[in-house]
């Protein structure tokens, strides 16, 4: 059984695409999955960054803030020290409270910061655990929404398969018939051209013996006999 | 007609006869410019033929101009003859080629030939043609005959 060429052709140019399909699809998850990859390693160290600058940022608030309080303070000795109607005693002891309240509001400021550094170090924690659950979640969304793609591609792989296998086998069947018909055809004329052969050969062989059978003589005298009737006929005329 | 001419042109029987004779004339003709006139006369045509020409110039001498005009004019018969077309089953004898012959010559005249053919075929009798008129008389026309309408069917002696 013999496939009419186009078919076949037509058979391997739709495998071959499909082929080549899955190739630049798997291609492109693979591809998928190294962003993600480099995405998330962005996000750590940009995240990192933000850490040691906020970090600065509150030392440096802190320190602003012990520099305010110390100007405060420095200012008001000065301003005191200006005044008349305050005695000795009384400047020292106003000293020590101003100096004392300076030590706690410097040391309360501290442990503000360090409470807000802890805090925000905290909510910092939780939303890079939040980032890399959601590039987790998006990761695994991107695997499966890819590999659906490959079922339903692999699905119509098989469709388009199946499709071009019943294509093929109805033309097959198709030439088949035509084929047998043609052959049908051809043994009837072929036989009654034998018959035909059989008849002519047989004539022949049969002209051949029956004129091997008849005796010189007699030949002879038939000749003469049709020449007379040859006379008879056309001769004369 | 010259009697020379007559007599080499009673030698012809058959169409096979007369080309033969065509094609001896023209060399002959060719050749009559050389010196021996009879040694090319030997040379060019068939002994029975040469033996005639022979008898011709016995008694004069072998004159190239005289042995053309004799050609021309055996050129000039042949021309005007016509020729009957016989198709028998068998090997003729010269016996009764000769017979068919004198039969041609008696019965449609001298200046007929034969051109015979010999086909097994025919079984017996004969196929004529003469001045486009074709007649089959053979036996082989019978027995097609009897074959189409069925009378005689070959295959069968097959089973």
């Amino acid at each position: 059984m013999i496939i009419e060429p186009i078919v076949f052709i037509g058979f391997i140019v739709t495998i071959f695409i499909l082929g080549v399909l899955s190739i630049v699809l798997t291609s492109l998850y693979l591809k998928t999955i190294n962003k993600i990859q480099k995405i998330e390693k962005q996000n750590s160290k940009i995240q990192e960054k933000i850490d040691e600058r906020a970090e600065k940022a509150l030392e440096i608030a802190r320190e602003k803030a012990v520099r305010i309080i110390e100007e405060a303070t420095e200012k008001t000795e000065e301003i005191l020290s200006k005044t008349d109607d305050f005695n000795a005693e009384s400047k020292d002891i106003l000293m020590d409270k101003l100096s004392e309240s300076a030590k706690k509001q410097s040391e309360a400021l501290t442990d503000a910061t360090n409470l807000l550094l802890l805090e925000y170090k905290s909510e910092l924690g939780k939303l890079k655990e939040e980032n890399i659950n959601l590039a987790k979640t998006v990761s695994k969304g991107i695997e499966r929404d890819i590999l659906s793609e490959i079922k339903d591609f692999k699905n119509i792989m098989r469709k388009e398969t199946i499709e071009s296998q019943k294509i093929v086998g109805e033309k097959i069947e198709e030439e088949y018939s035509q084929a047998k018909k043609e052959i049908a055809e051809y043994r009837a004329e072929e036989l009654k051209k034998v018959d035909e052969q059989i008849e002519k050969i047989l004539a022949s062989v049969s002209s051949s013996v029956l004129g091997e059978g008849i005796a010189l003589e007699k030949q002879e005298e038939l000749v003469m006999e049709a020449l007379a009737r040859a006379k008879a006929e056309i001769i004369k005329n | 007609m010259n009697k020379t001419a007559r007599e080499i042109l009673s030698l012809v029987r058959t169409k096979e006869d007369l080309n033969m004779l065509e094609s001896e004339i023209e060399t002959l003709l060719t050749a009559l410019f050389k010196k021996n006139v009879k040694k090319s006369a030997k040379e060019s045509v068939r002994s029975d033929i040469y033996k005639i020409l022979e008898n011709h110039f016995a008694k004069v001498k072998w004159d190239p101009e005289a042995l053309r005009k004799i050609l021309i004019n055996l050129q000039d018969e042949i021309s005007q003859f016509k020729t009957i077309s016989l198709t028998i089953a068998f090997e003729p004898s010269a016996k009764f080629m000769e017979e068919l012959s004198n039969w041609v010559k008696t019965n449609i005249g001298e200046k007929v030939f034969i051109d015979l053919s010999i086909d097994r075929s025919v079984i017996a009798g004969l196929v004529v043609a003469y001045k486009g008129i074709y007649k089959d008389y053979s036996a082989r026309k019978v027995l097609n005959k009897k074959v189409e309408k069925g009378e005689i069917e070959f295959k069968k002696f097959l089973i």
